[in-house]
């Protein structure tokens, strides 16, 4: 009798072994999950230096979880979100991390303006095992510093936005001597390396770095300074304020050769700044979009906007985050009724070839590579309209 | 060539900076204190220039006097509101008084950005600029119309409160309270109107510069911040006691910012003022135009 009890006990012992094998890490009290919700933390810059992507971002993939609840939530599961404020400083991103985390306890992470700041949260969301689906931040390593088993993003990185804009340089007819203006920011800099790579490929003179401020007010020295190096084509790596100021103080004194903008800007938000396009003739701007607000691609998900966050501007950068919320739905819907973060995460990695919404990109992981969205275009100003021009330029 | 065009715009740069510093040097010569809340009324009145001149449609000038007008009464009104009880509240010694005052006023510029976020958020906002003429060629330099507008009312401001302290029974007033309150209440000026005036008139100045700055930067409710950090180091610059000093402090720095930009390195311009304001503070503490005071012990 007492061999058979000790039997039975190994036996259990063993199955249960099996099964946790079987799932690794898998957890059936993993934390943010009740019969009726999910609970996600967003975490954005609501104030600070990259405000003006706060509130847009995050309602535009709010909207999607919202149209999600309207319809039932997923396996009978509303979204519940608690939105957190990082004030694109790595501190605030931390902290606000940790409370979602440990305090609100959520089931997963939905977040990131700035790229310096996230980068803060990096260790606490992986040691914790949560997942997390950046908002827009575009650094590279964010995501593709290994180990990464937990964080994904639905957004062009920012190694590819370089490599797209020296690709296309080297489209362009006498295009040979090259000068690169912006931040010195994390932001900037995920572009600098494989820009200069490719530029060098290429076989594209780099002249020089000319630094702006992101609060920039005046752009008369930086291009003066450029018309010196007499370049022919200029890369624009700057923030929306600092990039209109810069555009029209170039466009007051003359700097009129090819300009080519990274994603951090929008041609319709520049013009919307500078006040027209004549400051845009020769301005070209790597897009994430299927096309320009108000195209046939964009019409739905502008009028999704008005219908949760009517009073919310529809502007370029509304939609910047609406990839990674259609990601993550996807992901929820796929991993089932029994609901865990490890069926999440493996869910996550068998995503493939899914629309990405208004992205240009359709987006797919694996369990090697969290990064889904790997397509851009380039858009241009012709007769005063924005047009998309594609990956080599065109006259 | 190039050299006009830089002076063009570090001339209005520096009068921008002049006029936030002017209402510093105001604040400061009545009361003793820096008004920390100073950036918010440059942004509070690019915002109340926007509203009225894009939500309502009223003309430029008209919605210029408004946010002028606007603004000024908000600075008296916050004067009442929370300065003038810290300063009357008897439990408190003058130093420790000053102290609570300027923690007020830094209370107040968080109170003010919050406020500016609720109707604005974070959007980043145009202002048109006063003419629809966006640049004129003097001399073959192009110059930005709204620049121009900028040093012109800089100019007609700068005489404007010259013969107001110099003529007027308000600025006679005034210049009296600076000089001794003490003196000033004796001889019948009721000095906390005159601190109210003061303060009305440091925030029309913050209001006029805001209007005239936001076509240039954007609005945005952190757009007074940096514009607070320039306003202080003119007024380091040019001394906290002269109204002629701070705008001549303003327009020094707005044209060596400039120029050290164009000619040793565009990422000097931004730490430009925050040197100023150290190196004044230790070798001129009166600036390169105030007085020197001299105290009896």
């Amino acid at each position: 009798m007492k061999t058979s009890v000790r039997l039975s006990l190994v036996a259990s012992a063993a199955l249960a072994l099996t099964f946790a094998m079987a799932a690794p890490h898998a957890r059936a009290d993993d934390p943010g999950i009740t019969p009726t919700s999910i609970k996600i933390g967003m975490i954005g810059s609501l104030t600070g230096p990259a405000a003006a992507w706060g509130w847009p971002t995050i309602n535009g993939a709010r909207m999607v979880y919202d149209a999600v609840n309207a319809q039932g939530g997923i396996n009978g599961r509303k979204i519940e979100l608690v939105v957190e404020d990082e004030q694109c400083a790595p501190p605030m991103a931390l902290a606000a991390a940790k409370k979602l985390i440990h305090r609100d306890k959520v089931f997963m992470l939905h977040g990131g303006s700035c790229s310096g700041s996230i980068l803060a949260t990096r260790d606490e969301v992986l040691a914790n095992e949560v997942p997390m689906m950046i908002l827009v931040a575009t650094m590279d390593k964010i995501v593709q510093e290994k180990p990464n088993d937990y964080i994904y993003r639905a957004f062009l990185p920012g190694s590819f936005d370089g490599k797209i804009i020296a690709d296309f340089i080297a489209t362009m007819p006498n295009v040979k001597r090259v000068v690169v203006v912006g931040h010195a920011d994390e932001h900037a800099g995920a572009r600098y390396g494989t820009l200069t790579e490719g530029l060098k490929k290429h076989g594209v003179e780099l002249l020089g770095l000319e630094t702006i401020e992101t609060e920039l007010t005046d752009a008369t020295a930086q291009v003066l300074k450029i018309k010196d190096a007499k370049p022919d084509a200029v890369v624009l790596v700057g923030r929306p304020a600092a990039s209109a100021v810069f555009l029209k103080d170039a466009h007051r004194l003359g700097l009129d050769v090819p300009m080519i903008g990274a994603t951090v800007v929008d041609l319709q938000d520049l013009a919307d700044r500078i006040g027209g396009t004549d400051a845009l003739k020769n301005m070209y701007v790597v897009a994430v979009y299927k096309g320009p607000l108000g195209s046939e691609a964009m019409t739905p998900w502008q009028e999704m906007l008005k219908k949760y966050y009517p009073s919310d501007k529809v502007q370029a950068s509304s939609f910047l985050g609406t990839s990674g919320a259609l990601a993550v739905v996807e992901g929820l819907k796929k991993a089932g009724p029994d609901l865990t973060r490890a069926k999440f995460v493996e869910a996550m990695n068998g995503i493939q070839n899914l629309d990405g919404g208004p992205m240009a990109c359709s987006l797919s992981f694996s369990a090697a590579d969290h990064d889904g969205c790997r397509t851009g275009v380039m858009w241009g100003v012709r007769d005063g309209k924005i047009v998309v021009i594609g990956d080599r330029w065109k006259n | 060539m190039e050299i006009a065009t830089l002076l063009s715009v570090g001339l209005s740069n520096g009068c921008l900076y002049g006029l936030v510093g002017l209402g510093l040097v105001l604040v400061y010569s009545s009361q003793g204190i820096p008004n920390f809340a100073h950036g918010e009324l440059f942004m509070a009145g690019a915002f109340l220039a926007y509203t009225a001149i894009v939500l309502l449609g009223l003309p430029y000038f008209l919605s210029f006097l408004i946010a002028v007008v606007g603004i000024g009464l908000m600075g008296m009104l916050l004067e009442w509101l929370a300065i003038r009880p810290i300063s009357l509240h008897r439990s408190l010694g003058r130093a420790s008084s000053e102290v609570a005052i300027v923690l007020a006023t830094v209370g107040l510029a968080i109170v003010l950005k919050g406020l500016a976020r609720i109707p604005w958020g974070d959007s980043v906002r145009n202002l048109p600029t006063a003419f629809t003429t966006q640049t004129v060629t003097i001399g073959g330099v192009a110059i930005a119309t709204q620049r121009l507008l900028i040093v012109a009312v800089t100019l007609v401001l700068t005489v404007a409160i010259s013969v107001f302290f110099a003529r007027a029974p308000l600025g006679k007033k005034m210049r009296a309270t600076a000089q001794n309150p003490t003196g000033a209440k004796l001889i019948g000026i009721h000095t906390s109107n005159i601190y109210s005036a003061t303060w009305a008139l440091a925030a029309a100045c913050g209001a006029i510069a805001g209007v005239l700055a936001a076509p240039l930067i954007f609005l945005h409710p952190d757009m007074g911040t940096r514009m607070l950090l320039k306003g202080f180091a003119a007024a380091c610059l040019g001394g906290f006691g002269s109204v002629t000093g701070v705008l001549l402090g303003g327009v020094l720095m707005g044209v060596v910012e400039i120029f050290a930009g164009r000619y040793i390195a565009t990422s000097m311009m931004d730490i430009f003022a925050p040197i100023i304001i150290i190196l004044v503070l230790l070798f001129w503490p009166q600036g390169l135009f105030g007085a020197r005071r001299a105290a009896r012990v």
